[in-house]
């Protein structure tokens, strides 16, 4: 993508695809997930959710899966009202740029 | 490199750091492996480049991500704030070394411009070379024509040889003239061009690598 992906968005793009699932989802999909959207490095996600966890706005618990414990990562009360708000600053952001480039200021 | 080696350099890479942020780290790296299962593991390790450069992204974030904040509206605001303090204390060491260290500065930048003013001369002393060459060359090519001229008169055998070396440094002239317009037209344009993109590059070298996660 030409346009830098700045930290706080990062954050706001994996609370927003975390919080897709009610019962939670795991690092290697959230990953697939992003990706989806975003060209991401597969190394970057790593630091944002670990960064998510400890500022408490991702909670994490692990459940048996073939026969390993996967570590699942569910969005907190916390991480809720942040995603609203990233919501709201890009709701800002993103309309001003779209009028700007669209005609009138 | 398969998927043990990857994880054995990523540990060994990771132990200068907090035993539970490696772990938490090799851990998250392990259940990646299997989830993304064996039959990607090759692209997974392409994907993510060498443990190195994995390490080093865990290290930057941690570094950066230090501060605990409790108000969770303020999570983007406050890093930013963070970052911005230590920028502060960054610039003020660098006043400080600079002041300690001016009178070694003074002195390499001294010489430093010293080289460079020489080096802006030598295209200058290579054209100034080439113009005492040409006009060297054809004064002397005339003086000898004219000597040679005269000489057959009395001696023709060292007159016509002085007509012929008259005629060789005609030659020498006009050579010096074709490599001078060479130099002017061609190489020097070319040189100053290099130089002027290499200062270019050398003052915008720390732009464009300022903000944002490049991705």
């Amino acid at each position: 993508m030409v346009f830098n992906t700045g930290a706080a968005l990062l954050d706001a793009i994996v609370l927003a695809v975390v919080s897709k699932e009610k019962e939670g989802t795991y690092g290697y999909k959230i990953t697939q997930d992003v990706r989806g959207v975003l060209d991401v490095s597969e190394s970057t996600l790593y630091p944002v959710l670990r960064r998510l966890q400890k500022d408490d706005c991702l909670e994490v618990y692990d459940k048996a899966y073939a026969g390993r414990n996967r570590r699942y990562y569910k969005v907190t009360e916390k991480g809720t009202a942040q995603l609203n708000l990233y919501k709201i600053e890009w709701k800002n952001y993103s309309s001003k740029i779209t009028r700007m480039f669209e005609g009138g200021i | 490199m398969n998927r043990v080696q990857f994880m054995g350099e990523l540990k060994n890479l990771l132990s200068d750091i907090s035993e539970t942020e490696r772990r938490e780290a090799l851990e998250y790296y392990e259940s990646y492996f299997d989830d993304a299962g064996v039959e990607n593991e090759a692209s997974v390790i392409r994907e993510l480049g060498s443990p190195g450069k994995v390490a080093a992204i865990i290290k930057a974030d941690l570094n950066s991500g230090t501060c605990e904040d409790g108000e969770g509206a303020q999570v983007g605001e406050h890093r930013y704030q963070v970052k911005k303090k230590r920028n502060t204390t960054a610039i003020v060491l660098i006043v400080l070394g600079v002041l300690l260290l001016s009178p070694f500065l003074i002195g390499a930048t001294g010489s430093t411009l010293g080289v460079l003013v020489t080096i802006a001369f030598i295209p200058i002393l290579i054209i100034l070379g080439l113009i005492l060459c040409i006009f060297g060359l054809l004064v002397g090519a005339i003086a000898c024509v004219a000597v040679g001229v005269s000489l057959c008169f009395s001696y023709p055998a060292a007159g016509i040889l002085t007509i012929g070396v008259g005629c060789f440094l005609v030659t020498g002239g006009i050579l010096s003239l074709v490599i001078f317009v060479w130099f002017i037209r061609t190489a020097l344009p070319w040189i100053v061009r290099k130089v002027t993109d290499l200062l270019h590059n050398l003052l915008n070298k720390n732009k464009g690598e300022k903000d944002g996660v490049s991705i």
